[in-house]
């Protein structure tokens, strides 16, 4: 089955494919399989200890990076993988959530990532709570040097922000969208002050409407185990889960009337235009189709 | 979404009235009911000034279920950033992200169906959207006698066709829009199709008189095979 789309936005980049501790005891022999694009792939690490893949009985690009796999479909990636030097400095707990399927599109994933508003009543008592519901004014913006996208001067009301959080806190965000499907969101630490945490945000799309989301915690955290860290983030996929999957279209509509925006949805609207400047069609909904 | 569905043997329209549910399963701003008709989802719930409410299922801001939701006083909030919607007019009166409630745009709506209640269940008409059309004749509502005593609501995976050929073979004859009347069981029964899809209707059934024990015993078996009768004849 060749790959589902000749979009070079998931074609021609990287796309990650699940924590790289997943090729312990693998080999050419006996590979991990996994899809991508709509395409089986096979996963090992070979005897000199790299990575490799291969699809359909052809080898591809694949590099091993912040814990994860990285591939790309095409032999030829336009860009290398995006940076993301938090995961290198020192004092930092690294903890791979694990991943969780999703069945719609990826974009709707991240935009979802992206997304305050939904916090007091989709993570009610964690992210949220009513009422304190106003999203106050930020800003979106593309860094010219990198075309990833911004979102800045957020804050937003959070009874537990985090496992650790002890109380109440107007919790300082940042979002990053690096790639379509991968966004970080650098959060003000618990226990740190003026610190960051990021919480990375790696979308493995199956195919154009259904995802595996890996989820990567970068810490400054020293009081709770891999377990609580895990089991909070699951907490939160868990809440959006049954909200994604009920989203329709699935696919995310960039044009149009189909959907309704305001302007706490800055964030929102601004990924969606970001998506079409980029000519992105896989896992988009097409205008006019039902 | 799917689009609606054309069937040879009925061919059902939007224009027509389609039952959806039984009316006594919306309680007084008691819940929201997930249901389909044609091939689209559709929420039901019932305001509390008492009227039954057919809306599409689908938030306009970000597509979610509005199923999902709550119902708030006389209005309908969704599960993913609680806006509000009247029950009235399907109108978006609350946005909670907003500083400034001033500023919630007057267009943005949630899609109501024309609904009414006759005969003991909930009827759309999907052809008209938001707001519900006053321009629809009331005496356009299916009328016909009261079904009696509710017995169930019984989804079969078959075309409506296929539903139509059994309730013929079994002696049953129209009743109406969408309805049937006839013996099953050796008891009178009043059936109310849904067309959920192509393939799924959902038969809901009411005995004439209220059946002793066993007769209702007997009413759920022969419902039962006209299930699997239905369903195995492949149409």
């Amino acid at each position: 089955m060749p790959f589902a789309s000749n979009d070079p936005n998931v074609r021609q980049d990287w796309l990650t494919v699940g924590p790289a501790g997943r090729l312990l005891h693998s080999s050419a022999q006996a590979p991990v399989n996994t899809r991508l694009l709509g395409a089986p792939l096979e996963l090992w690490r070979d005897s000199a200890g790299r990575p490799r893949c291969r699809s359909q009985g052809r080898a591809l690009p694949v590099q091993e990076r912040y814990g994860y796999l990285w591939v790309c479909t095409d032999a030829a990636p336009l860009r290398p993988l995006f940076a993301l030097p938090e995961f290198d400095q020192p004092g930092r707990r690294i903890v791979d959530c694990g991943g969780i399927g999703v069945a719609t599109s990826g974009l709707r994933v991240v935009e979802n990532f992206l997304d305050m508003g939904h916090f007091p009543y989709v993570h009610t008592g964690t992210l949220g709570r009513v009422p304190h519901t106003t999203v106050a004014p930020y800003r979106v913006e593309e860094d010219p040097q990198t075309h990833e996208l911004w979102a800045l001067d957020c804050h937003f009301y959070q009874p537990q922000a985090s496992a650790s959080a002890g109380g109440g806190i107007d919790a300082q965000y940042r979002y990053r969208v690096m790639q379509p499907f991968s966004a970080a969101l650098y959060k003000s630490s618990p226990n740190h002050p003026g610190a960051s945490d990021v919480i990375g945000l790696f979308i493995q799309p199956l195919d154009e409407e259904r995802v595996v989301a890996h989820c990567l915690l970068v810490l400054f955290e020293d009081q709770l185990g891999d377990a609580e860290l895990i089991a909070f983030q699951h907490m939160i996929f868990g809440q959006d889960k049954p909200i994604l999957e009920s989203q329709r279209p699935r696919r995310l509509p960039l044009v149009g009337h189909l959907e309704a925006h305001m302007r706490c949805d800055l964030a929102s609207v601004g990924y969606r235009r970001w998506l079409q400047a980029r000519g992105m069609q896989f896992g988009v909904h097409l205008q006019g189709s039902a | 979404m799917r689009a609606p569905i054309v069937d040879n043997a009925s061919m059902p329209s939007p224009t027509d009235w389609h039952p959806v549910i039984p009316a006594h399963r919306l309680g007084l701003a008691d819940r929201l009911v997930a249901t389909r008709l044609l091939g689209h989802d559709l929420v039901a719930w019932r305001s509390p000034d008492g009227v039954a409410r057919v809306w599409h299922d689908r938030c306009p801001h970000r597509g979610v279920r509005l199923s999902l939701g709550r119902i708030l006083g006389a209005r309908l909030s969704c599960a993913y950033h609680g806006w509000e919607f009247a029950a009235d007019s399907g109108r978006c009166e609350v946005i909670p992200a907003l500083a400034d409630m001033a500023r919630v745009p007057g267009q943005t709506h949630a899609r109501a169906c024309t609904t009414a209640e006759a005969r003991a269940m909930v009827w759309v008409r999907l052809a008209t959207d938001t707001p519900a059309s006053p321009g629809l004749a009331p005496c356009m509502v299916p009328t016909g006698p009261a079904p009696g005593s509710y017995l169930r609501s019984l989804a079969i995976d078959a075309g409506v066709g296929a539903v139509h050929l059994r309730l013929r073979a079994l002696g049953l004859q129209s009743d109406g829009p969408a309805a049937w009347v006839g013996t099953l069981a050796q008891q009178t029964v009043r059936l109310f199709l849904q067309q959920a899809q192509a393939d799924l209707v959902v038969v809901h059934a009411w005995a004439c008189a209220p059946p002793v024990e066993a007769a209702r015993a007997a009413l759920f078996s022969a419902l039962g095979r006209l299930r699997s009768d239905a369903e195995s004849a492949g149409g």
